[in-house]
């Protein structure tokens, strides 16, 4: 699923995330060059320092949430899911935005994961 | 009959159609930044981090003023004008006003001005003083 594609992650990231996309021929790199930047949390240290990069200065660095990996899973397929939606913004502007829009979409996901896992 | 956006809210953005294989962390803002239309989400997302691109470049730029400031300041101490003393005391007195809004407000307004409109005539009271100096000695 994710051939030819280079990722970094954050070491807020769960490992089993990391083997998944591994396992799906993703290949690991550093933050500074990967093609796709996952994290689990904007406050971790590591996704800070991405934050406040040159390259996120130059709009060039957009973080997503790992859970978009989560969520193409069970679908086994990159395309069903907009990974625009997935996008991690620095921790110290999340509640501004989250008073304008609401919950982000990897906050509904797992709420919607959690209930999944109450009815079952 | 083409279907009339009515509720621009309900309507998809570039953002928010492209997949994987279309766009990375990379090129994610380029796509926004060209798409002529955003929905209310990738609409409010880039202005927000816009403004939290804009407060972090002022940061540092500012770091650097005082930088060079301090640097400058310590090798030609002679040549420092008027400008220069002006910026400096603005800065300070942006400070103050935090601290002591009226009290900083009023002291500061009338040191400013007669650095500014007497300028030349300061120079010339520099020099006045310095040569009674020398003839005292
Ligand atoms: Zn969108």
């Amino acid at each position: 699923m994710f051939k030819d594609k280079t990722a970094w992650f954050s070491s807020s990231v769960g490992k089993g995330v990391t083997s998944f996309w591994v396992a799906e021929g993703g290949a690991l790199s550093s933050w500074k060059k990967a093609d796709y930047l996952f994290s689990n949390d904007a406050s971790s240290e590591d996704t800070k320092r991405v934050h406040h990069s040159e390259d996120y200065m130059k709009n060039r660095a957009t973080v997503f949430h790992c859970n978009f990996l989560s969520a193409c899973k069970p679908r086994q397929s990159v395309k069903s899911v907009p990974i625009g939606h997935y996008v991690l913004p620095p921790d110290s502007i999340q509640n501004e935005i989250r008073v304008l829009i609401g919950r982000f979409i990897w906050e509904s996901d797992e709420q919607v994961m959690c209930e999944e896992q109450k009815t079952t | 009959k083409p279907a009339s956006p009515t509720k621009p809210s309900n309507l998809r953005c570039a953002g928010c159609v492209k997949h994987m294989n279309e766009m990375d962390s990379r090129s994610f803002g380029a796509v926004l930044r060209s798409c002529r239309f955003q929905c209310d989400f990738h609409l409010v997302l880039q202005e927000v981090e816009d403004r939290f691109r804009r407060s972090q470049q002022l940061e540092k730029t500012s770091h650097n003023l005082t930088h060079a400031h301090i640097n400058t300041h310590g090798k030609n101490r002679e040549h420092s004008t008027c400008t220069n003393g002006d910026n400096k005391r603005s800065k300070r007195g942006k400070h103050r006003l935090s601290h002591q809004p009226s009290d900083g407000c009023f002291r500061l307004t009338p040191l400013r001005r007669p650095c500014e409109t007497y300028g030349p005539d300061m120079e010339k009271n520099m020099h006045h003083i310095h040569k009674k100096k020398t003839s005292e000695y």
